[in-house]
């Protein structure tokens, strides 16, 4: 009997041996498939993002409106990127309908199947369908009460904006109700307009506190009080992590000290004067103008389970604008009324993270036990030590297989933050206009006509956004006395970065069975390797770097006529190692430096056979070689005597 | 017997002195009052990546990883040596450029050679994969006075970096991988050869 019941615990315990890898495995084939084709789409996505970035909105929005076209967990997302590409192309109706459609979607779209997958152990994050964080369903909102607002209708203009208040007030602690002023003081505004001056009000109120909460004087203590906050919610064990040895109390006093500070910094803000107009209520246009790129997701921690928050620090040009033909002047516009970026990086204790944290942790502990028991069987040695390492490289395996990695979908048109201009026009015809510069070249124009019917008639203007995805230089660099030759005087031609590069670059292979090739770009030595061709034939130049240009375009202009850009088109590489070629194009433009104006266009080509070297030696070759051919061209030495360079 | 016994002693010990007293070199503060100018070059880099795991796994476990290796190098389809090089030397020489005007001949001349590029793989019994990939990239750096006859080799160090790229790693993440362990080697490295530095950097 004895050995009956042996021989089935041991036949039970196999079984279970078996069964939990096969277990293991068919759950990771699943995700594995959900994960493939999500991370697939997302590819395509930032492909259409590139291009939603350099000002080619039809073809971002083809691509986009091509993968929200059926249901998946990410169609949201690609609905909210899609409806950007429409605002961009001044399509309002457009954007509306997919935005009705994300609202649609938020409300009843919601599997729970799927939700619970990403709550149990195995399974992957990203399976989730995507909902957006409470700052990007408040910006869906926001955009859509704006349009709404446009079209003049108010009642579903405030649904809108109440609806973005809601997604965006559960903030931890419940510090902040909402805290997008923007979206209390165009409710506030619907609420006037329908006339009900007692919620308009209450609204007006609501802006100012969101004003006061978010503003620049207040960020640092609020923020320090979060994390104090937090960590009185921590376990000890955690807080001894952390290298914390202050108690309950002593964390406590220093909340209320910095809560007594904050309370009188918050008092001494004047909100109603920072608000302007949009307090009052007293405008009938509004013009936004979106600034830089907002920060994207991305992994961190040692099983890549946490989420940080990556900014884009460039800066970029303030677009020209003008209403009716006057100059719009950038300065006294709040500009903190809609900071997306500090609205995307303040959003601690997020309820997904927890359970990330926890995944984590869960992770590490059945590592350690396999690792225990692995170690223990090689000690024993012997059939039986082999046994329990076997068992032990098991929960290991399993350790492996869960899947803790954190989801960074998000919402990637959206800008770093708006600027806002809030006006009050006469009735009748009007015109907004400006152009977007890519440092000294004027490369798109846009024209929004609007007419003004009666007092109750409102105009909302959303800018299409900078071209950021054409620069490729961050911050400052260093630059020799050598490259800033002949800086200040008027004959010198000005050398900003170049545009079009990446980090890394895929070269085209064009023949078969050749191994794809990638470049990583230097910026300033294609700039040197263009000066240099100058200098060869006899034209003085000075480098210029990305933050100087942005920040003084006015003054490089006003001391200088004329600036090389240079964008780089594709590159090629054609046939084998023995008998191949690279081929760069590249497009120089020669810009009129206080006008944008391009004076002289062309588009050229170098080549190099070298194919020994690599693709960086080969690709600075092209470099040179074409400039040499653009510098050489009879057009440039016309254009130039023309203009006396 | 005996005078075996005392050649593998004396190789284990000269082995173990010459293993364990490594130590990284800074650039000595002189230079950097002098102001010298200096040139930035990678050396040796592999041309492809490569695959290492934890080693625990005996024969079974390198068979695991190395089938494991084939869909990593899709993953990063397009990255050879060549971009790796590059990528490198320009971070290192973005930081290096707050103390040193960096040139392409200077009187400093730096060499970075890496050692290895590409995935690390936790791995127990038979290969089994116990944690997610990590990217990593390790290697020297040597900094020479091209004007010393003798003893030119003024500075060196051995850097390694590694970032975690999750256990389903596609060709964007690794590539963003890439980009973070080269600053972060950069970081590394020109912290260490600025050590002796006590004056604060140049202005850009």
């Amino acid at each position: 009997m004895d050995t009956i019941r042996s021989s089935a615990r041991g036949c039970t315990a196999c079984l279970l041996l078996l069964l939990l890898p096969t277990g293991i495995q068919h759950a990771k084939e699943r995700d594995r498939d959900w994960l493939e084709k999500l991370n697939k789409m997302e590819s395509q996505a930032d492909e259409a993002r590139g291009a939603y970035w350099c000002g080619r909105y039809d073809d971002a929005q083809r691509q986009f409106a091509a993968l929200a076209a059926s249901m998946h967990p990410s169609t949201i997302l690609y609905l909210n990127e899609s409806a950007m590409c429409s605002l961009a192309r001044e399509d309002y109706p457009d954007a509306e309908r997919q935005l009705r459609e994300v609202d649609r979607l938020l409300n009843t779209y919601y599997s729970e199947e799927r939700e619970k997958r990403a709550l149990s152990v195995f399974g992957a994050e990203a399976e989730k369908v995507y909902r957006g964080d409470p700052y990007e369903q408040a910006s869906a909102y926001m955009l859509l009460a704006l349009i709404l607002m446009d079209r003049g209708d108010y009642d579903n203009a405030l649904a809108a904006c109440k609806s973005g208040i809601l997604a965006d007030s559960d903030a931890s602690e419940n510090l902040f109700d909402s805290d997008i002023a923007l979206l209390h003081a165009v409710e506030a505004k619907c609420c006037l307009l329908r006339g009900d001056k007692e919620a308009f009000s209450s609204r007006q109120d609501a802006a100012a506190k969101a004003v006061r909460l978010t503003s620049m004087q207040v960020r640092d203590g609020f923020s320090k009080r979060q994390d104090l906050l937090e960590l009185l919610k921590m376990s000890r064990s955690d807080r001894r992590r952390l290298g914390e040895k202050r108690s309950d109390d002593e964390i406590r006093a220093e909340i209320q000290s910095l809560s007594g500070t904050l309370d009188q910094q918050i008092k001494s803000i004047d909100a109603a004067t920072l608000l302007g107009p949009l307090y009052s209520g007293d405008y009938n246009v509004l013009i936004l103008v979106p600034r830089g790129r907002c920060a994207r997701k991305t992994r961190t921690g040692t099983d890549a389970e946490m989420v940080v928050f990556r900014e884009y620090t460039a800066s970029c040009e303030f677009p020209g604008l003008y209403l009716d033909g006057q100059s719009l002047n950038p300065d006294g516009v709040l500009a903190s009324t809609v900071d997306v970026d500090f609205q995307a990086t303040t959003r601690g204790g997020r309820r997904m993270d927890a359970i990330l944290r926890g995944k984590a942790a869960s992770r590490t502990t059945t590592r350690g036990l396999g690792e225990s028991l692995t170690q223990a069987g090689s000690n024993v040695g012997g059939v039986p030590g082999l046994g329990v390492a076997l068992v032990g490289a098991l929960v290991q395996g399993a350790a492996g297989a869960m899947t803790p990695e954190a989801d960074t979908r998000c919402w990637q048109s959206l800008p770093k933050y708006y600027q806002i201009y809030t006006l009050r026009l006469p009735y009748g015809r009007h015109e907004v206009q400006g152009a977007h510069y890519v440092y000294f070249q004027k490369k798109t124009e846009f024209r929004h006509e609007f007419s003004l019917v009666d007092g109750k008639d409102m105009a909302v203007i959303i800018v299409p956004p900078p071209l950021y995805g054409a620069y490729f230089c961050a911050g400052e660099s260093k630059l020799s006395e050598r490259d800033r030759e002949g800086f200040g005087l008027a004959s010198t031609i000005l050398l900003p970065p170049p545009t079009g590069l990446d980090d890394v670059i895929r070269i085209r292979v064009s023949a078969e069975g050749v191994k794809p090739e990638a470049l990583a770009p230097d910026a300033k030595r294609v700039m040197r390797s263009v000066q240099e061709s100058l200098r060869a034939n006899k034209y003085v130049s000075s480098l210029v770097w990305h933050e100087e240009t942005i920040k003084s375009r006015a003054f490089l202009a006003a001391n200088h006529r004329y600036a090389l850009q240079c964008d780089l088109g594709a590159i090629i590489r054609e046939g084998t190692r023995k008998s191949g070629v690279y081929r760069t194009r590249l497009t120089f433009s020669l810009i009129d430096a206080k006008t944008g104006k391009t004076l002289l266009g062309k588009s050229v080509e170098g080549t190099c056979t070298d194919i020994a070297s690599g693709p960086s030696t080969a690709f600075y070759k092209c470099v040179r070689q074409a400039t040499e051919a653009f510098l050489g061209s009879p057009d440039f030495k016309s254009t130039c005597n023309t203009g006396s360079v | 017997m005996t005078r075996v016994i005392i050649l593998l002693l004396s190789c284990a010990i000269i082995g173990s002195l010459a293993s364990g007293c490594y130590s990284p070199k800074p650039i000595p503060k002189a230079y950097f009052e002098s102001k010298s100018q200096m040139s930035v070059a990678v050396g040796k880099c592999p041309e492809k990546a490569q695959m290492s795991d934890s080693g625990q796994g005996g024969l079974l476990g390198a068979m695991v990883t190395a089938g494991r290796a084939g869909a990593m190098h899709e993953a990063m389809s397009g990255i050879t040596g060549d971009t790796v090089k590059e990528l490198v030397r320009q971070r290192f020489s973005e930081k290096m450029e707050e103390y040193f005007d960096i040139y392409d001949e200077g009187t400093l001349k730096t060499v970075i050679d890496i050692l290895q590029w590409g995935w690390y793989v936790p791995t127990t019994v038979a290969g089994i994969k116990t944690g997610s990939y990590q990217f990593v990239i390790n290697g020297t750096v040597t900094v020479t006075d091209t004007v010393q006859k003798k003893k030119p080799r003024i500075a060196n160090l051995r850097a390694q970096v590694s970032e975690t790229i999750g256990n389903k790693p596609t060709a964007a993440v690794s590539q963003e991988a890439l980009l973070k362990c080269a600053d972060k080697l950069a970081v590394q490295a020109v912290t260490l050869l600025v050590k002796e530095q006590t004056a604060e950097p140049k202005s850009k």
